[in-house]
């Protein structure tokens, strides 16, 4: 193999190339690249924040089109939470997650040769780069980038003279997405494939990593949900450029003229994004979930408590996220009947996620544990996963949401319980599978050092805005202070921001952690975790070709 | 090479049945397209301003996407130079199912009350998402029949068979759900 790969140009082995792991590899930088993007995004955001009337006049050297003499202009600043929310949910946490961790590890756990449709695979990969393309073309375009929110509610994401970034801005978004839809799709086709149709002879589904499943039932959600943000996003196309009115409703009045056309329902929209959105949540937590799971496995040296109720908790999870939609749309209008029916069936996700965490409590008790940073990582999903998974249990009831839908509240419990989650999932299973990819091992100390700076900076940044929230600061709004009731707040959203710049701060460890340990890292070995499943079993792709 | 790079290395890629598994998948992800599609329409037709209009199109297009079906059908059951004329059939009676539904879309764009008007925006839009799977079909069943000498296997076919059917009992359910709920 390796006298193959070294005949080989750059090209064609690091470009191009099919194999699986390549293309993992290809996910995770691409997934890395995009987080710069949208974690300083999200430091905008913050700092427009906390200081809305403070004048950067160095920041607005960088940033003309968006400042105005130092000061955010209020359409850059809703393009600014757009873009972040956009990028950090599809382009950074699904595909570092299913593209970058599901591409490189699915055939190594299933004791394949490589996903069952490697060009399928390449196709899926370069896909997704042209759609994180695409996406950040629309910061160059002359009225900026869709400014909607990441939800793109119409009427505002329907009308192209809506804001500045309905324009072109909005189109390129909708593009970007359907380019990434396809992308997902071509790939979730293949893990299902890969998994249920090319396992070594002998290997069955009960003996898989808990990893492994969480990419089946990821890939099954993708599948079975995305179709729904399609069949809205080909319908708002048509209401933007084909002069049909799905989602417009009659008598829309923009700059004072009546929209022409109109009768469609702007919760129409509401609906299938949502029955993609919710499901979404589980797309970028369960393999995060996953990976806790089996890394408690390898670091309490004894299979993970109740492997079995692991896996049907997460399909029950999985099923149960095509009925929760509704609770994002409390709100809306919706009879208090079907609410309370959201209401049931969004509890009801509370008992498999039970499920999850006292078997990690069983796994972890009376244990012997090795805190390596991989297993601080999943120790940190852990935290997150119960203290997001309990605000969640407040926001699924419709008289709490009522009271909290789009507050602070929501930001800090999603953050907490999906970004948060997801994205230590992502570190968690950089620093378990470097020596995978790379044949060397990261820095434990610089490791530790970067988690326990992450962790306490994560939560000093999100746990506050629950307080924010419950005190009534909406979110999505320039200028919270115009509400004489929010100025109170404006020393808590100050340490908020320090907060999250120290966050921020805080991740140039990881970059620099992970570039140095790829050239200088402590050679690794066979699985130098001691772990059992199957990718362990044979040497590390760059190790075998040197 | 260990033993598990060993066993990696007895598995080829894109068997039979992994083949199996990605269509259903697709067909599945289809369905769920299709479904949602669907419900918008059940929301919007209870409407004040909903407005259907009759037309013969949809018996016209039936008979060519039965065709398809009734065309794949006999391929998969005989040998031979009868099997290259069913797959002809296959090809012809698709290609003018895409021609007959692309003037249909046409014709309701231009039509009275153009796509403004929510129904013919629904005609355009099931039909058109309709006709960008079957040429999505159509290539994926051209990619899995290209044959050698001996021409497609009967696996091959089977998995044609299958996508050209559901293909069909797709415009069934659009036509059902734009003429046979009013």
């Amino acid at each position: 193999m390796s006298a193959n790969r070294e005949s080989q140009g750059f090209l064609s082995r690091y470009v191009f190339s099919l194999d699986h792991r390549v293309i993992g590899l290809q996910y995770l930088m691409t997934a890395m690249g995009m987080a710069l993007v949208g974690g300083l995004l999200a430091l905008l955001v913050r700092i427009q924040i906390a200081w809305p009337s403070h004048e950067f006049r160095a920041v607005s050297r960088f940033l003309p089109q968006g400042f105005d003499e130092g000061i955010m202009k209020p359409e850059f600043y809703a393009a600014l939470f757009t873009m972040h929310g956009t990028i950090m949910i599809f382009f950074v946490l699904s595909a570092a997650l299913i593209g970058g961790f599901g591409n490189y590890l699915i055939p190594l756990q299933v004791g394949a040769k490589d996903m069952a449709f490697p060009r399928l695979n390449a196709l899926s990969y370069w896909i997704y780069a042209i759609s994180s393309v695409v996406i950040l073309v629309s910061f160059f375009t002359p009225s900026g980038p869709a400014a909607s929110g990441w939800t793109a509610y119409p009427p505002l994401s329907a009308l192209k003279g809506a804001i500045a970034g309905s324009n072109l801005g909005q189109d390129l978004w909708l593009l970007a997405m359907a380019l990434f839809i396809v992308s997902f799709t071509l790939g979730g086709l293949n893990f299902l494939a890969t998994i249920l149709a090319m396992r070594r002879p002998g290997l069955l589904m009960m003996d898989l990593p808990l990893f492994t499943w969480s990419m089946l039932f990821a890939s099954i959600l993708g599948l079975l949900a995305f179709p729904s943000l399609t069949a809205a996003a080909m319908m708002l196309l048509l209401d933007r450029h084909a002069g049909t009115s799905f989602f417009i409703p009659a008598g829309l009045v923009l700059s004072g003229e009546t929209v022409p056309g109109g009768g469609g329902s702007p919760i129409l929209w509401q609906h299938l994004f949502w029955f993609l959105g919710h499901p979404e949540v589980y797309i970028i937590m369960l393999p995060s979930l996953g990976i806790t799971s089996d890394l408690f496995t390898v670091f309490t040296g004894r299979r993970v408590f109740g492997y079995t109720s692991m896996v049907y908790a997460m399909g029950f999870i999985s099923g149960m996220s095509f009925l929760v939609w509704g609770h994002h749309m409390f709100v809306s209008g919706m009879s208090p009947f079907l609410g309370s029916a959201f209401a049931v069936t969004t509890t009801l996700i509370a008992v498999p996620s039970g499920v999850k965490v006292f078997n990690w409590i069983a796994s972890l008790w009376n244990r012997p544990l090795r805190l390596t940073t991989p297993m601080l990582w999943a120790l940190g999903i852990f935290s997150l996963f119960v203290t997001g998974g309990l605000s969640g249990i407040w926001l699924g009831q419709t008289q709490i949401d009522i009271q909290l839908h789009d507050t602070a509240f929501v930001v800090g419990h999603f953050h907490i319980i999906m970004a948060g989650a997801a994205l230590f999932g992502v570190f968690a299973g950089v620093h378990y599978w470097f020596p995978l990819f790379f044949g060397r091992l990261m820095n434990e100390r610089l490791g530790a050092a970067h988690f326990l700076l992450t962790f306490v900076f994560y939560y000093a940044t999100f746990f506050p805005m629950h307080l924010a929230g419950l005190r009534g600061q909406v979110r999505r709004v320039y200028d919270p202070y115009q509400y004489d009731y929010l100025k109170p707040l404006a020393p808590m959203n100050a340490f908020i921001t320090w907060a999250a710049v120290a966050l921020a701060i805080a991740q140039i460890l990881f970059f620099v952690n992970f570039f140095w340990s790829m050239r200088r890292g402590a050679k690794a070995g066979v699985n130098p975790w001691q772990a059992p499943s199957l990718e362990w079993s044979e040497p590390a792709a760059e190790a075998e070709s040197e | 090479m260990s033993a598990h790079a060993a066993a990696r290395a007895g598995r080829s890629p894109a068997s039979e049945s992994a083949t199996r598994v990605a269509v259903v998948a697709a067909l599945s992800a289809t369905t769920m397209l299709f479904a949602s599609l669907v419900s918008a329409y059940l929301v919007r037709r209870s409407f004040a301003d909903w407005r259907p209009l009759p037309g013969l199109w949809p018996a016209v297009l039936l008979v060519f996407a039965f065709a398809a079906s009734g065309a794949i059908e006999a391929a998969t059951r005989v040998e031979g130079r009868p099997r290259r004329l069913g797959l002809m059939g296959l090809a012809l009676a698709n290609g003018l199912y895409l021609a007959g539904a692309l003037a249909v879309i046409r014709s309701v764009a231009s039509g009275a009350g153009g796509l403004e008007m929510p129904f013919n925006a629904f005609v355009a839009l099931l039909l058109g998402v309709h006709v960008a799977h079957s040429v999505l079909g159509g290539a994926f069943a051209l990619w899995i029949l290209r044959s050698d000498a001996e021409g497609p296997s009967q696996s091959a076919l089977v998995l044609a068979r299958l996508v050209t059917h559901f293909l069909t009992a797709l415009l069934c359910a659009i036509v059902f759900l734009l003429f046979g709920l009013q």
